[in-house]
This record gives structure tokens, sequence and C-alpha cells, in this order.
């Protein structure tokens, strides 16, 4: 299963439902962002090179 | 009213990867001849290419303008322009669409403008995030929410008896990208404007919501004094909390004719 596949599996289940034999089918690198909840850790890895939008907000004259 | 020949509606896919998504927007995702988005991570991209096979990053944006400003307006134009093509089209901003987002919001008032059908859909935003993860009501003493170099540029006045929100702290003053800003004058100042307000030991909370399922938001709960030397990221907000209750007033409580409040 890959990542974004098990990060939809998890969307769609309560927390008490989160097991570690889910968990240990994140590839290890995702597993201890995961695990330390490390949101930027697990983006950066999904994402590659790829830079995401962090903000937005324009300062109007 | 041109609503044959196209029609724009703005979702906000929220903060948390799938989680935060209304039935309402994903059925307008999967329904739309053409989505367009700008998103704040992958798995969610991966997702609408999944669901809508005629979809595009406005991402390609991001990297033909100097300043921030300029590329809100190509974003705003180039929405425009694909409404114009005569489709339905989707803008998937994340959190929610019209909170901090000047190109979506721009494109739809353009649009009304020329008679176009707009519609915006409510996303879960940051700032929803925050009440929720930090458990405070900001209709308990108001809530003022500002965007930090704003604020400093504006001189805005904050009043210490309510929450206070500031956005946008790790990248204070930035005009242009972010790769390369460097925050230590700007948090700075904003130490130094917010002491006029505040005591140094007052209590404060910074802060990043979640962006995947499960995971714990970042909360780190200092003091005012603390705040110059605080590592930040990009996505830090500032929670301040109120200093006092502010005092009632006798005299209109009685205009109102309100004889017990609790």
């Amino acid at each position: 299963m890959d990542a974004i596949s098990l990060f939809e599996q998890l969307a769609n289940i309560t927390h008490h439902q989160v097991s570690d034999e889910l968990i240990d089918k994140l590839p290890i690198e995702l597993k201890h962002a995961f695990i330390t909840s490390n949101s930027q850790l697990i983006r950066e890895k999904i994402a590659g090179q790829h830079i995401f939008p962090d903000s937005r907000a324009v300062i109007q004259g | 009213m041109n609503s044959s020949n196209g029609s724009l509606t703005v979702v906000g896919s929220g903060i948390k990867f799938l989680s935060h998504l209304s039935t309402e927007t994903e059925a307008y995702i999967k329904q739309s001849d053409k989505v367009v988005y700008s998103l704040n991570e992958p798995a969610m991209e991966a997702w609408i290419r999944k669901n809508n096979k005629n979809s595009e990053s406005l991402n390609f944006l991001e990297n033909q303008h100097n300043f921030r400003i300029d590329t809100y307006k190509a974003i705003t134009n180039y929405i425009v322009n694909e409404v114009k093509k005569s489709q339905h089209v989707c803008a998937v901003f994340y959190g929610h669409p019209t909170v901090f987002a000047k190109s979506a919001l721009d494109a739809a008032l353009t649009l009304d403008e020329e008679g176009y059908s707009t519609k915006i859909l409510p996303g879960i935003s940051s700032e929803d995030c925050l009440f929720a993860d930090l458990k405070i009501d900001p209709g308990s003493h108001g809530c003022q929410s500002y965007e930090a170099t704003d604020l400093l540029i504006r001189r805005k006045k904050i009043d210490p008896s309510s929450h206070a929100i500031l956005w946008q702290i790790g990248i204070i003053g930035a005009v242009q990208g972010l790769e390369e800003h460097n925050n230590k004058i700007g948090l700075e100042l904003l130490s130094n404007y917010l002491a006029k307000f505040y005591d140094n030991n007052h209590p404060i909370i910074i802060y990043e919501a979640a962006l995947y399922p499960h995971l714990q938001p970042v909360i780190i709960r200092c003091h005012l004094s603390e705040l110059k030397t605080a590592k930040l990221s990009s996505l830090s907000t500032l929670y301040i909390t109120p200093a006092f209750q502010a005092p009632i007033s006798a005299a209109i409580l009685k205009k109102l004719g309100i004889t017990k409040l609790k």
C-alpha cells in the first residue's frame, strides 16, 4: 500500500482504531514522522522536491 | 447571466488531508468540468487528480513572479480565463478558500461583475483548527485576528481583554519568495510591539495545525518574553490569551433591561 492510500485509510477511522499494525505499513521514514507527529516532514517525504505553499496572505497597499 | 457559458465554484479542502473535505466540496471536485487547485500538501493533490481527470495545479504560476502580490493576480486571471472557456470550474484552495486567499475571492468577484455564476463553499481554516486544538471559544472574550506584518505596519491596536491570533509570524515582512526570508528583525519588532499591550510574562502559544489524520498539532506554550528567540516555521501562528475580562457597563445593562447575566 502506498503512503497516500494509507493516509486515506487513516482519514476514515477514529483515533481509537489506529493500530501499530496499520502504522507499520508506512515506509520507515514516514513511520517515524507519524509517531513524532511531524506534519511538515511527512509532507516533504511525500512531495519530494515539490514545494507546497504555507502562506498566501498579501499586504495590500 | 452568463451561467450557461461557464461558472466558478471556489471550495476549501481544509487543513488536514481528506479529513476536512465536506460532502459538497467533494461533489464539486468530482463533477466539475475543470478543477484548478492550490494546496498545502501532496496527498490532497493526488486525491484530486484521481477524482477529476481534468485537474491542474496553479503552482506553476508561483515561479513566474518575484512578488507574491503578482502571483496572486496571475492566479486570479488564470481562474477567470478558465471560466470564460465556457466550463464549470472548481477552484480548490487549502483551508477556507477566502481566508487569506485573495486570488480566489478576486476571481469570484471579477466573474460576478461580468455576470457569471459563482459560488464559494466554506472550508475548515487554520483558525477553526486552532479553536478546536486549544479548546477555546472566541465568543468568550471576543477575538482579534491579524496577519502579523499587517498588524505591525498599520500599528493596529490590540485589545488585551480579547483572544488574539496573529498569522504568519514566521514570515514577517516577506513580500517576495519565502525560501531565503530572514525573520529575525520582524520577530523582534513584533515582540516589542506586543510588549506595549501585554506583560513580558504573559502566556502565549505558538501553534501549527496537523496536516494529516491522527497527527498531533504543534502547541508550544511559553511567555511573551520568549517570542523573540522562538523557533518558528512558515506555518506558525501566535495565540495570545486574554489578559483580563473587560468590565461590564452597569448603565448599558440597565438600558437593555438586563438584570442578571448568568
